[in-house]
């Protein structure tokens, strides 16, 4: 009986300190998770080095009217982040409209302008 | 030949000039190479490099896109063409032009509404919206 007894306070403990470990083990994976996210937090900071941002065709349909609004003869057209230029332009004007369409977060700029001479 | 191969001599440049967050990705067939500068100059000759590399830029396969607007609360020249530059009530071409900048003018920055619109206040006391791509840091 007196073995049983010392038996049942033995199991008891063992389970108090399994118990016990466990608990310590769920804060220590608390405190762990907490320092994963850290770091993932860095890696949000750093994501621009690697995601191209692109803007969605509403706004690149009203940002590049706004661009191309001074050089008359120029038109553009987009479709699914892509910016197609046509019309005519001057070989002069050309790279400070390319500038501001670049400047829109397109994802890809098709130059199909004819160049006047 | 990769895009960043193709366009090395752009990269380089970049570097050298010390353009600041410069950023270089590719994806998709298309190289995306984003960053600031305080100068002008240095913008106007990275997309001298880019028009040497790529004629006239027909190859689709770049996105340049170098800041070099004026700073919030700095000063900065109207670099339109030739034409005065519509100063308008909010950020949009759909915006009531509430004035005008000369063409050369020099201008106060206030701030930066968002990519493409700053908010501006001239020496004679106007105040409202421009079109950033035509200022550029005095």
């Amino acid at each position: 009986m007196k073995k049983n007894i010392i038996g049942y306070f033995l199991a008891f403990g063992v389970l108090a300190l399994v118990m016990g470990s466990c608990k310590g083990k769920a804060s220590q994976t608390t405190t762990t998770d907490t320092a994963v996210i850290a770091p993932a937090d860095n890696t949000v900071k750093k994501m621009p080095d690697t995601t191209v941002i692109i803007s969605a065709d509403d706004s690149l349909k009203t940002t590049v009217a706004d661009a191309i609004k001074d050089f008359p003869g120029v038109n553009a057209a987009v479709d699914q982040g892509v910016i197609t230029l046509t019309g005519t332009i001057t070989r002069d004007k050309l790279p400070k409209l390319m500038m501001s369409v670049n400047a829109l977060h397109p994802k890809k700029v098709n130059n199909q302008l004819t160049i006047a001479k | 030949m990769g895009l960043k191969d193709k366009y090395k001599e752009l990269i380089d440049a970049a570097t050298a000039a010390g353009v600041s967050n410069l950023n270089v990705r590719e994806q998709d067939n298309v190289l995306y190479i984003d960053g600031s500068t305080p100068d002008g100059a240095v913008k106007d000759n990275l997309w001298n490099v880019y028009n040497k590399i790529d004629p006239d830029f027909r190859a689709g396969d770049l996105v340049l896109n170098i800041d070099a607007s004026a700073a919030a609360g700095t000063k900065a020249k109207v670099t339109t063409q030739s034409s005065n530059l519509n100063i308008r009530k909010g950020p949009g071409t759909d915006q009531e032009i509430v004035g005008k900048a000369a063409h050369n003018e020099i201008i106060t920055v206030v701030s930066k509404a968002n990519d493409q619109w700053s908010l501006i206040r001239t020496d004679a006391g106007k105040e409202g919206y421009v079109y950033t791509q035509y200022l550029t840091q005095a």
